[in-house]
């Protein structure tokens, strides 16, 4: 049997998970890895995409983040998202409704404010993962 | 002494305002709890943050990261004052706003250097109204204090701090004590003090980065700054909540005691009344008699 390692995932609004799990897939941002126990020490900066759980059951749960950084260490892993929710939770509907609105304004602004553009850029990305992953919990 | 039918219309007013300060209050005790828990659901991750970065900031790298400047003297400073968007809380906006006038006069010199921003409503038109120069005026932030919202302010600090435009900033907020006490601070947000290594943290690991090292940490410190953003937001929030809470429960508690003293008022008014009455019934009895 497969080691568990301790696994936090946390984000500003709550402690979403805190447990032992077998194993771990992240997001990264330069592609997407897998975290089994005796994992070697690991830092990684997340993009908006699924956090799937293997816990100490064998069961999988999954969550859709908007993005953070994941830490490996002798502690276990630690999942800092800037949001996190059950793909079931989520209200597809108003994620729909966000992404047109960012779209609108991406359309609206002016196309030299870099720094806008980036951040309208980065709400459709947080909106699509949230569509997809909805989808897929099979709304 | 005024009249029964005066009494009894003040006793209903201050009867109806007691009733507002009391749902008031209410509301303002629902929002406060809402307020507390989520100060504390957000501390699991703060205290996450502190630590990883206090562990990878055994890297030298952190510490000359350029948020972590310090530029002396501070010549261009941005003031960012939090207060509420309503009022009827108390002294809450009142002592936050009274604190930056006395820090305006302070620093009268340099005023030049030294821009106001204000979250919350409440600040802003105080501003306005005195003439105060405001910079800009951040809205939306404290309805339902968001992440994202404010790691896109933080991001704009810190561009501004990197630039050079500003040397410091600063933030003035009424630090959340508990439901009856604030207590007005400065908080210097930029540059960024790297967090307090401890012991546990000291346990030296060399970790793989990815993507590499510099732009992990940048993008770490910079998360690092809206959490802390994110967590005053919260604090600020809290206070008020908090504050209002205890002067509406205070403003219940008068509106009771008034509404004691005109009672007894009234119904000495009344026995007066009464008195007198009687008083002329048994005179004309008197006289009645005598004249019989």
């Amino acid at each position: 049997m497969a080691g568990t390692f301790k696994l936090r995932l946390l984000t500003p609004y709550c402690s979403c998970f805190e447990a032992d799990a077998q194993g771990v897939m992240l997001p990264g941002e330069q592609g997407e890895f897998g975290i089994l126990s005796n994992h070697t020490k690991f830092a990684s900066t997340l993009k908006p995409g699924a956090v799937r759980i293997v816990t100490d059951d064998g069961k999988t749960t999954v969550f859709a983040i908007t993005g953070g950084f994941a830490e490996v260490s002798d502690m276990g892993v630690m999942v800092l998202a800037d949001s996190a929710e059950r793909p079931e939770d989520i209200d597809i509907e108003r994620a729909k409704k966000s992404k047109a609105d960012a779209e609108a304004e991406l359309a609206s602004i002016d196309p030299s404010n870099e720094l806008l553009k980036k951040r309208m850029e980065k709400r459709i990305e947080r909106a699509d993962n949230r569509i997809r992953l909805a989808t897929h919990a099979g709304h | 002494m005024p009249s029964l039918r005066h009494i009894r219309k003040r006793i209903s007013s201050v009867k109806n305002t007691e009733q507002i300060t009391r749902a008031m209050k209410m509301v303002a005790a629902a929002r406060f709890r809402k307020a507390q828990e989520a100060v504390i659901a957000a501390r699991p991750f703060a205290r996450g943050m502190h630590q990883v970065l206090a562990r990878v900031a055994l890297h030298k790298d952190v510490r000359d990261h350029p948020l972590l400047a310090h530029r002396e003297p501070a010549k261009k400073e941005d003031l960012y004052v939090l207060t509420s968007d309503r009022g009827l809380c108390g002294s809450f906006n009142s002592s936050v706003l009274r604190a930056l006038e006395h820090y305006l006069l302070d620093h009268y010199e340099k005023r030049d250097s030294i821009r106001v921003h204000t979250i919350g409503q409440k600040g802003y038109q105080y501003c306005k109204k005195n003439k105060l120069d405001i910079y800009e005026n951040v809205e939306d932030l404290l309805g339902s204090p968001n992440y994202h919202r404010a790691m896109d302010l933080a991001q704009d600090l810190s561009r501004r701090f990197i630039d050079g435009e500003v040397d410091r900033v600063t933030l003035l907020l009424a630090e959340f004590k508990s439901a009856v006490q604030q207590n007005v601070v400065f908080r210097t947000l930029l540059p960024l003090d790297p967090p307090e290594l401890q012991e546990e943290d000291l346990s030296r690991v060399d970790y793989l980065f990815e993507p590499p090292k510099p732009e992990f940490l940048d993008k770490i410190v910079h998360r690092y700054l809206a959490n802390q953003l994110f967590m005053v937001i919260l604090e600020s929030v809290a206070s008020e909540q908090g504050a209002r809470m205890t002067a509406m429960e205070n403003a219940s508690e008068n509106a009771k005691e008034m509404i004691g003293d005109l009672t007894l008022q009234y119904n000495k008014a009344r026995q007066a009344a009464i008195t007198r009455e009687l008083m002329e019934i048994v005179g004309g009895a008197e006289a009645l008699k005598s004249a019989g």
